[in-house]
């Protein structure tokens, strides 16, 4: 992946939790809504689901803010049969994703950090 | 078999199909087969609760996300529309000036119709069933009226204005107005107490002494809101009485506008109280207001036919001089309102500024119209171009429809500081009344609702004209750069000129209106009073009701003349136990608003005052025929009474009257003299037949309600206001002095009340004439620009400039003079009918009506107005280039 071409991300900030799983499901590459709902529900184990309106509502949010884009070829048939239209992550998309792990990790980072220190006094009491 | 959770899906369908166009064109599909499958896949496999928690999910979803995508469709919109506008300033601030003002003048008017005619009586119980006598009747039929339970669940009487003074030690004097009043007058209203309890039925008071009930309003100004004031004394007319209770806030009597009350004592009071007591049974009785509460299932009609009967009976009875008269005798009118009037009355009341504001509003509209009209013409291309970039229909119609919405809010939101601007300078006005009338024009919403929808109405749909044709035209004609005279354009430029030709007739009917009220009144506005205002003062002293004795308010009166002649600077003294009308301009205001709400109940009776010696000279009244009254018709209460002479000439058209004989309330008296006729400054107030009689030693003792007025005549740049008080304090400094005004102050802020009408109703006129103009010169700059390339090849082919301008003025001439010829019509009929119904608009227009001046000169200001709007943008096509002009195809 060519990193250096990555356009900034332009909104920098926290990206809200229903962009974060979507984007989320959609790096690993096209996926229609239907299954970017069951990623969504199987990556959080069901805690977090994404009704068909919510879903869909957020997609073209997404596809406004330039994050997401519809795959080229438009609609087609998926595995089961069905005629579907396929979504992908932009370049834009690609790097507020990247942003916003690598923020999370920092967060997660500073939060081991803190927590570490209070097993130790627990420890030493 | 049914499949099983179709219904839930057939509902998510329908909602579905709600959402806007473009989120449905991009995922509706998506969306339903999703919906679809999570009701296949887990829905129908769960179990019975979950089952229905998951369809109460879904459903919830889709409904809080179609209400989100409309608010954010909703938000671009306005963003657009917001854009849109500030890109075309000019339409944006015309178009909103005109909604504002018509829907500000509409507003303010109503408000003020309803505040102090339509509202409902403040601090009554169920105003429905409240009904009232029209004319006062004999207090000593009252009981008959009362023992009728089968038409009542209950009446009372009172006695209003009442005038009364209020006084504390050391304190100063006030006079204040109330009512006197029988005792189940707040039982029959309905009225509550803030504080303390009111009078009950059986009259009896709640203390020792005489007691009274105040004001919400007076408890809060005069006593500092005192919350130990109830059970209390105050002094009244001189003499302790015991404040029994305060009434609610707002209530101030059964009739607000006219008597207002602050103050209410029974009529079981002490006769000493007020001279108003002692006379409420002598002779005929004072005549009194009634109020009733009608009984369960019984309707005016019947009280009216039932009383009738009553009164007829009781005149019999008492054998009363007017027992044969034959006209009705009893009119009931509806009770609960601030003002008492029959229904059938109202249209004569509020009948003539609804017309001229309903002419503004409908000008207002027709211009904005007019104007949406126009720019929707300017548009198409841009619509055009929205229409091949894929726009939809309802996308179009939502888009405008926020556009027109913006605007008409503009004009609302305008509109709605206008009215209250109008408004609050209109309650400024109410020092102009006299104390006991109550004038406070309330912000109405509902006016302003009616208003308001009426003018975004006709935004809307002449707003949405643009998007009607973007549905019908060729996308491809729209988009051509000279996109000209289509089959279409041509019908909306016809729809143009009716909205014109509509504006024009309205405008001269409002002009014309506008234009016969004011010069009507600039003309019944009397220069010459009759009578000389300047360097006369008048002093209005009620020493009996300020707690003094009889025999001293006598020996005082009796003095009064000499001591105050003796001055230096003053000229003459006279003393009036009545004024005449025309000299008391607040009254006069009054009784004008009264003629014009009542119609003609109160025209056409004589007005009768009560002046003492050397009064005629003193106010400047000339003695036409006969003489004035002399100390010994005043010291013999001589039967002897001078007229006016328009009362000489009802009276005894062409005859001597003098040694005539005229009967007032059963008496006779003799003509001795004919004065000249005294007129308001009030422009509405009219001459009527007057007569005087002299001022007696008892009329001192018992004043009537305005007290007892001195006129003072004194010599030019006499320091009448200190030199005056600072003399009455001299002779008795017991004696509060009420007021003391010099008549020409008075006179000039009567005169001020009518410039503020004709200002009010000249600008109305100009306004409408403004609007018009502006609507004809739009229409002629579209003419123009519609026809620039008919105009540059009849150019190239030899026309003359000056034949190109009569081309372009024809069309628009064409609708100035029918315009001018329909409104001319229109608005004298409209004059007639509304005279017809209000005798005071009648009067004022009697002269101007057929003013040639007016007549030729309003029509002929718009014409020549119109056609100078017309001309100006018509000037644009003289300057066409008719090489660019055909190049540009």
């Amino acid at each position: 992946m060519p990193t250096d071409a990555q356009p900034p991300s332009s909104a920098p900030g926290i990206l809200r939790t229903n962009w974060f799983y979507i984007l989320l499901a959609l790096a690993d590459g096209e996926l229609h809504g239907y299954a970017i709902m069951q990623d969504v529900l199987g990556r959080t184990e069901g805690k977090v689901r994404l009704w068909p309106a919510t879903l869909y509502g957020t997609l073209r949010r997404l596809v406004d803010e330039g994050l997401i884009e519809e795959a080229a070829d438009g609609a087609r048939t998926a595995a089961d049969g069905v005629q579907r239209r396929f979504y992908r992550l932009s370049a834009q998309g690609r790097g507020r994703l990247r942003d916003e792990i690598n923020r999370l990790e920092e967060l997660l980072r500073a939060a081991r950090a803190v927590r570490d220190g209070l097993l130790r006094t627990e420890v030493e009491r | 078999m049914r499949r099983r959770g179709g219904w839930t899906l057939r509902l998510y369908r329908t909602i579905a199909r709600a959402f806007p166009e473009e989120f449905r064109d991009a995922h509706g599909r998506d969306l339903l087969e999703m919906a679809d499958e999570v009701i296949r896949d887990e829905v129908l496999n769960a179990s019975v609760p979950r089952r229905a928690w998951l369809m109460l999910c879904l459903l919830g979803d889709v409904l809080i996300r179609l209400v989100a995508e409309h608010f954010s469709d909703f938000r671009r919109d306005l963003r657009y529309a917001v854009r849109m506008l500030l890109r075309a300033p000019g339409f944006t601030v015309a178009s909103a000036a005109c909604l504002a003002i018509g829907i500000g003048l509409t507003t303010t008017m109503y408000s003020q119709i309803r505040s102090t005619v339509l509202r409902p009586l403040p601090g009554v119980t169920e105003p429905a069933t409240l009904i009232r006598l029209q004319a006062p009747t004999p207090f000593r039929y009252f009981e008959e009226i009362r023992a009728r339970g089968d038409l009542f669940s209950g009446a009372a009487a009172y006695l209003a204005p009442l005038p009364l003074v209020i006084s504390q030690p050391g304190g100063e004097s006030e006079r204040v107005w109330g009512h006197l009043v029988t005792p189940e007058y707040f039982e029959v209203l309905g009225a509550t107490p803030l504080a303390g309890r009111l009078f009950g039925g059986d009259g009896r008071p709640a203390g020792a002494g005489p007691s009274v009930v105040l004001s919400e309003r007076l408890w809060r100004r005069r006593f500092s809101a005192d919350p130990f004031l109830v059970g209390r004394a105050i002094r009244l007319n001189g003499q302790s009485v015991t404040v029994q209770a305060v009434a609610a806030s707002g209530f101030l009597g059964a009739s607000p506008v006219t008597a207002a009350a602050d103050v209410w004592i029974p009529t079981t009071a002490p006769k000493a109280l007020a001279p108003e007591l002692a006379a409420l049974e002598t002779g005929r009785g004072t005549p009194v207001d009634v109020v009733g509460r009608l009984a369960p299932g019984v309707t005016p009609a019947q009280v009216e036919a039932a009383l009738d009967a009553v009164i007829r009976n009781a005149e019999r009875t008492h054998d009363d001089p007017s027992k044969d008269r034959h006209e009705r005798r009893v009119t009931v009118l509806p009770g609960g309102r601030m003002f008492a009037m029959r229904d059938a009355d109202l249209p004569k009341a509020i009948g003539f500024p609804l017309v001229l504001v309903s002419l503004v509003l409908m000008m207002a509209c027709g211009n904005v119209a007019n104007m949406l009209l126009a720019r929707s013409e300017e548009r198409r291309r841009e619509i055009a171009v929205r229409v091949a970039l894929g726009a939809g229909t309802v996308r179009l119609v939502r888009q405008l429809l926020t556009e027109s919405l913006l605007l008409a809010s503009l004009g609302a939101v305008g509109g709605l500081l206008l009215a209250r601007a109008l408004l609050s300078a209109m309650n400024t006005l109410q020092p102009l009344m006299p104390g006991y009338g109550y004038f406070e024009a309330r912000f109405d919403w509902t006016a302003l609702g009616v208003a308001a929808s009426l003018a975004v109405g006709s935004g809307l749909l002449f707003g949405l004209a643009p998007a009607r044709r973007a549905s019908r035209q060729d996308v491809y004609v729209g988009l051509k750069p000279n996109a000209g005279a289509s089959p279409h354009g041509r019908r909306w430029a016809n729809l143009r000129n009716v909205l014109v030709f509509q504006q024009v007739t309205a405008s001269v009917v409002l002009l014309l209106l506008t234009a016969f009220v004011v010069v009507g009144w600039q003309r019944s506005a009397a220069v010459d009073l009759g009578f000389e205002p300047r360097n006369l003062f008048l002093i209005s002293l009620d020493p009996v009701r300020d707690g003094q004795s009889p025999e001293r308010a006598r020996a005082f009166f009796a003095a009064l003349p000499e001591r105050l002649r003796a001055v230096p600077g003053v000229t003459s003294v006279s003393v009036a136990q009545s004024l005449p009308l025309a000299m008391s301009n607040r009254e006069a205001i009054m009784s004008a608003k009264m003629d014009f709400v009542a119609g003609d109940a109160s025209l056409g009776r004589i007005q009768v005052d009560q002046v003492g010696e050397g009064f005629f000279d003193t106010v400047g009244l000339p003695v036409r025929r006969g003489r004035g009254f002399t100390e010994r018709d005043q010291a013999a209460d001589a039967r002897v009474i001078v007229v006016n002479e328009t009362m000489a000439a009802t009276a005894w058209p062409g005859l001597d009257p003098l040694g005539r004989r005229v009967d007032i309330e059963g008496q006779s008296w003799q003509v001795v003299g004919v004065v000249g006729d005294m007129r308001s400054a009030f422009p509405l107030a009219s001459v009527l037949p007057a007569a005087y009689r002299p001022a007696t030693a008892a009329g001192f003792a018992a004043p009537s309600r305005h007290g007892v007025t001195v006129a003072v005549r004194v010599t030019p740049g006499f320091d009448g206001a200190t030199q005056l008080r600072r003399a009455l304090d001299a002779i008795d400094p017991d004696v509060t002095v009420f007021e003391l005004t010099a008549m020409s102050d008075e006179v000039a802020q009567t005169q001020f009340l009518a410039q503020v009408s004709t200002i009010v109703y000249g600008g109305m006129g100009l306004f409408g004439l403004l609007l018009a103009s502006v609507g004809l010169a739009g229409v002629t700059a579209h003419a123009v620009a519609r026809r620039t390339r008919e105009i540059g090849i009849r150019m190239a082919l030899g026309a003359r400039r000056l034949d190109v301008l009569g081309l372009v003025l024809r069309e628009s001439g064409a609708l100035v003079a029918a315009g001018t010829a329909v409104g001319l019509v229109t608005a004298l009929a409209l004059t007639r009918v509304l005279g017809a119904m209000v005798d005071a608009l009648a009067e004022t227009t009697h002269t101007s009506l057929t003013d040639p001046l007016l007549l030729l000169g309003a029509p002929g200001l718009l014409a020549a107005l119109a056609l100078l709007a017309c001309y100006l943008p018509a000037r644009r096509s003289t300057r066409i280039d008719p090489m660019s002009a055909l190049r540009s195809e």
